[in-house]
């Protein structure tokens, strides 16, 4: 059984977490697929991706992204409402429809966490924290090490999902 | 929090040829393929002649990754996602001759578990 996770030092998480982004942004990648960085406060971000599907406008949606648990385990992601960046409600405009993703992935709006945990979306993948938080048994070599994987991780997965084929529109017009 | 947009990893000029020039006796232009690897937000740069197959640069790619191959990891053209490894008997000319990912940006996943 994978630990659950525990929130680490505060300011090393919050330094892990810049830096990584840093380093990701200064590669370009972000910018050639039209990611925008939205930060919160030290701990918190938002990027905004695009979404494309065949015949409609690019559409974006906004990842919200927590670093209590950084880098011990993922970040805790999940998809947000612009209005003010709160985890999107189900049905709502801002959580996508995904479809046959390319990777071991479900989006679950609606989850129920163990009491400790404040969340209602489920990214579930091995690159989020909340992953984590409820029990799972991926293999060995796809579970989130510091030394293999950071928050470029979880980014690329999402923007991964959310383009054709694998983007089916918003829940919600 | 500040990103910097540009930094010292930012790689430009993806299609253009390199000349090794450090060695008289090999004048044989090579390309530069260049792998993102989305597990870490760091990049790669191969340097790569006509000839080799596409299997050999990717072995170059897990030699720089320091890791094994596995069936779950994942390379794919940044533009438009076609996977790299469906073409793995392909020498590098004629996979761009074939048309495919003309600007050699590759992006590496490892593999992903969930659902």
């Amino acid at each position: 059984m994978l630990g659950r996770p525990v929130p680490v030092d505060q300011e090393i998480a919050a330094a892990t977490f810049k830096a990584h982004l840093e380093e990701l942004w200064a590669s370009g990648r972000p910018q050639r697929s039209g990611w925008r960085l939205i930060p919160l406060d030290a701990l918190h971000a938002v990027v905004e991706l695009p979404a494309t599907r065949p015949e409609h406008p690019v559409e974006p949606y906004y990842l919200r992204l927590g670093a209590e648990y950084y880098d011990a385990w993922p970040v805790t992601a999940v998809f947000a409402d612009q209005k003010d960046w709160s985890e999107a409600a189900a049905g709502s405009r801002w959580i996508p429809k995904i479809v046959s993703p390319p990777f071991e992935f479900a989006l679950h709006v609606g989850y129920s966490y163990p009491a400790e945990y404040k969340f209602h979306q489920l990214l579930c993948f091995t690159g989020t924290a909340n992953y984590y938080m409820v029990d799972h048994t991926p293999q060995e070599h796809q579970v989130w090490t510091s030394e293999r994987h950071t928050v470029s991780h979880t980014i690329a997965r999402m923007a991964e999902v959310l383009a054709h084929p694998y983007y089916g529109g918003p829940s919600a017009a | 929090m500040t990103i910097a947009a540009v930094g010292d990893h930012e790689v430009t000029g993806m299609s253009e040829q390199t000349s090794e020039r450090g060695d008289q006796n090999d004048h044989e232009d090579k390309r530069v393929v260049w792998v993102h690897n989305e597990d870490n937000g760091r990049d790669y740069e191969i340097k790569a002649r006509d000839e080799m197959t596409i299997d050999t640069i990717v072995g170059e790619l897990y030699t720089k990754l320091n890791t094994q191959r596995r069936s779950d990891d994942r390379l794919r053209c940044e533009q438009g996602g076609e996977s790299v490894l469906s073409f793995l008997t392909l020498t590098l000319e004629a996979y761009l001759e074939a048309g495919h990912c003309r600007d050699l940006r590759w992006l590496f996943a490892g593999g992903t578990g969930g659902a």
